[in-house]
């Protein structure tokens, strides 16, 4: 009878990476979601722990009204855009929305910038006006003068930032 | 110290072939035919071989490979042949980690080709510079090279010094370099640079892409400052306390940009984020 190994081999984590203007959902719970190195644009992650469903949402600006052909092509640049198809592809994975942990990390802010380069300040401000208007509360790690790696487990809905230097941490 | 100092120092400093400064060079100049540019990439038979071998790699997923230079310019046109050969000659370079600054490996690579493209696409787009945009691109590509200089000089204590004027008391990470080093990587990648006989106009922009110089008129060093706030922006952000950046507004403004501008440009920048992951892996 052949023994039994006292070894167990742990399947490796998938991780499934989202670039910039970009979105990414699944219920695969053998898998991460990352997106790399948010400086001004933001990170939200949406998961429900019942149905073990989350997605990532990686966005750069935050009205889309600035030019309307590329929101067409590329939704997921701009907040308004962006946002709703992300908690709408979640809900097509069986997310329910009164369950949904939100989770924000992003919005950089560059030292003096007051005027022309604002962006990470408003797309925070825009993002909280959404997810205010839809009843939706979110954690928020947000601005500094440091770029942030985000990572959803999708085993457990825990959202951990990475930045340069600094230990990882949960949000 | 200053830059020279140091530079003099360093024993393992990044040094492109004499062909790929020459091409630099002739891409400055008006009037520089095609065929001239093909000839010199010929005169170096390794070069040339690296230059097809990365043509025919499948990044760029050409349906017919490629097996001459002319063949080459043909398929995938003159500029991007330029930035290909740009990659081999200082890629390598780029893309090591920098731990004093913690870069990790291909983060600072991939952020010069992301202020390289932003830099073109603002001399395509709106920037009133009569400027080439190949020599913009060039510049951008080059604009930190000096912290591959820094990173080797740097040791904990100075780290720890520069961090904590940066952390604590709102320095720039290039005012707390020269608060504490006396020098900074603008000026020590702009000595690097004139060592190598690059053309004034990219020495003086990767010397001032921290402090651009705007008067008389807004010189390239302008450019090369919003493109790299551009590349921050577009997620290409490495190293601790990264956007501890201090903006040039006059910078902006003396370009003709507004807030809408920035985000249109940022808009079309993305766009060509395409050509930065097609060079990424070309070293």
């Amino acid at each position: 009878m052949p023994s039994v190994s006292p070894w167990v081999i742990a399947t490796p984590r998938v991780e499934l990476v989202v670039g910039v203007a970009d979105m990414l959902v699944s219920n695969n719970i053998a898998a991460d979601i990352i997106t790399h190195s948010l400086g001004s644009c933001l990170g939200v992650s949406v998961y429900d722990p019942v149905h073990k469903v989350g997605g990532l949402l990686h966005f750069m600006l935050p009205d889309s009204t600035i030019d309307r052909i590329k929101a067409a092509k590329f939704p997921f640049m701009f907040a308004d855009t962006g946002v709703p198809r992300l908690f709408r592809a979640v809900y097509g994975l069986g997310g329910e929305k009164s369950r949904l942990q939100v989770k924000v990390a992003g919005g950089a802010r560059f030292l003096d910038d007051q005027r022309l380069f604002n962006i990470g300040p408003r797309n925070v401000t825009t993002l909280a006006d959404i997810l205010a208007r839809n009843g939706v509360s979110a954690t928020m790690d947000t601005g500094g003068q440091i770029s942030r790696t985000v990572r959803l487990n999708l085993t457990n809905g825990l959202v951990s930032v990475r930045t340069p230097g600094k230990t990882a941490y949960l949000l | 110290m200053n830059a020279e100092t140091l530079i003099a120092q360093i024993t393992d400093l990044p040094t492109p072939s004499p062909v790929i400064i020459k091409l630099m060079d002739l891409l400055h100049q008006t009037d520089v035919e095609n065929e001239q540019v093909v000839r010199v990439v010929k005169s170096d038979g390794a070069l040339c071989a690296k230059v097809l071998a990365a043509c025919n790699s499948a990044a760029f997923g050409l349906a017919e490979p490629v097996a001459s230079v002319e063949q080459a310019v043909f398929y995938l046109g003159y500029q991007q042949i330029f930035r290909i050969i740009l990659a081999l000659g200082v890629g390598k370079s780029l893309a090591r980690a920098l731990p004093a600054y913690l870069i990790d490996e291909q983060e600072l690579w991939r952020h010069s080709l992301t202020a390289a493209v932003a830099s073109e696409v603002m001399m395509a787009e709106g920037s009133s510079l009569e400027i080439e945009p190949s020599v913009a691109y060039t510049a951008g590509l080059l604009h930190d090279i000096g912290k591959l200089v820094l990173n080797q000089f740097l040791t904990p204590d100075s780290v720890t010094a520069i961090r904590s004027l940066v952390e604590s008391q709102q320095h720039s990470r290039v005012e707390a370099e020269r608060a504490i080093l006396e020098t900074d990587h603008a000026e020590v990648g702009a000595s690097l640079l004139k060592s190598w006989r690059l053309p004034e106009i990219i020495v003086e922009a990767v010397a001032h892409h921290h402090r651009p110089v705007l008067t008389p008129r807004p010189r390239l060093s302008a450019v090369v400052h919003v493109a790299d706030c551009l590349a921050h922006q577009l997620s290409s952000s490495p190293g601790w306390d990264a956007y501890a950046l201090r903006v040039d507004e006059r910078a902006v403004s003396s370009l003709g940009f507004s807030p809408e501008k920035i985000e249109r440009l940022l808009i079309s920048a993305h766009a060509s984020l395409h050509c930065v992951e097609e060079l990424a892996s070309v070293s």
